[in-house]
């Protein structure tokens, strides 16, 4: 079995948004309603950071898994390849990818906001103008080091 | 069975350790400045090498000593090795987390930063080594804990916690 393993070192464990784009739970185009339905409205990103989510298969049967930790992204994609490389778990039955983007103070201000009932609606917007930004380089994360052949259509 | 080590920046400490296990530096003694600081891998890994394994050597018994920087999150290291073990069915028993921060002092964490982090090398690496011979002691009773919990031939311990603290 291929597993795929999404890291991020960014606050909000987005490798989880990146990881359900790959699985085709989440579409290619950003679509509020959706991400917001399918990660924040179950407060996903909750409780998430600092473990390893495994998000389940593809039809193909590749697993997907997802690790966030903040402000370590570099050191979690390290100490992932090189702790399967000296098991010897052969390389090509795992795929590790680095999600580019490490830190943004909008998205964990919007997370803090989603905390209290009053300001939800307020980190909500913030959370969603956010990612709606960041959401094409993390197709393209998936899209080229995912190493994984996303149709367009 | 493999142990690795680990401290904040796997540049010191647990590269002493790794060097008492594999019996490169002396149990019988406190080796001299030149003598630690000539070390293989002493003040050697840079920021970007954080996270990652690196095999030291073998030990008499056979197992695999590794180390491994993992900057302020032994949680991480705990958990990743954890979650990834029970995913690609790894013993967890065939390795050993050992954590050698607790024998870290205010002085080699000053010559690392000097040293890793600044890049001032002249001042950082003479500064991390004698905080480290001052903690010599103590990470070589950490060594010799760990030594008890892998004996020759055996493959005891399991992914959990070896420190001076306990």
């Amino acid at each position: 079995m291929k597993t795929v393993i999404f890291c991020s070192g960014c606050h909000f464990p987005i490798s989880i948004i990146a990881g359900s784009i790959y699985m085709g739970k989440l579409p290619l185009n950003f679509q509020k309603g959706t991400l917001w339905d399918t990660f924040c409205s179950k407060e996903l990103y909750k409780n998430i950071v600092d473990v390893v989510c495994c998000l389940g298969e593809t039809p193909d049967g590749t697993r997907v898994m997802a690790f966030s930790a903040p402000s370590s992204g570099h050191l979690l994609g390290n100490l992932t390849s090189t702790f399967l490389e000296i098991n010897c778990i052969i390389k090509k039955t795992y795929h590790v990818v680095e999600i580019p983007i490490h830190k943004s103070t909008l998205l964990s201000l919007g997370q803090m906001l989603l905390k209290w009932p009053i300001t939800r609606p307020a980190g909500r917007r913030v959370i969603e103008s956010c990612l709606e930004k960041i959401y094409p380089q993390l197709v393209q994360a998936v899209k080229l080091d995912g190493n994984f052949q996303i149709s367009d259509n | 069975m493999k142990v690795i080590y680990h401290c904040y920046g796997g540049a010191h400490s647990s590269v002493t350790a790794a060097n008492i296990h594999l019996g490169l530096l002396p149990r019988e003694r406190t080796p001299g400045y030149r003598e630690l600081i000539s070390q293989k891998l002493f003040d050697h890994n840079q920021v970007k090498d954080s996270g990652r394994i690196i095999l030291m050597g073998l030990d008499g018994g056979g197992n695999e000593i590794y180390i491994v920087g993992r900057r302020s999150r032994p949680g991480l290291l705990y958990n990743t090795t954890g979650c990834l073990a029970e995913a690609f069915g790894i013993n967890k028993e065939s390795y050993l987390l050992v954590d050698v921060s607790p024998h870290v002092n205010i002085t080699m964490r000053a010559g690392g930063i000097l040293s890793r982090r600044l890049g001032l090398v002249a001042i950082g690496r003479p500064l991390a080594a004698w905080g480290t011979l001052i903690s010599y002691r103590g990470i070589l009773h950490l060594v010799e804990k760990t030594l008890k919990s892998t004996p020759t031939g055996s493959c005891t311990g399991g992914g959990g916690l070896v420190s001076a603290a306990s």
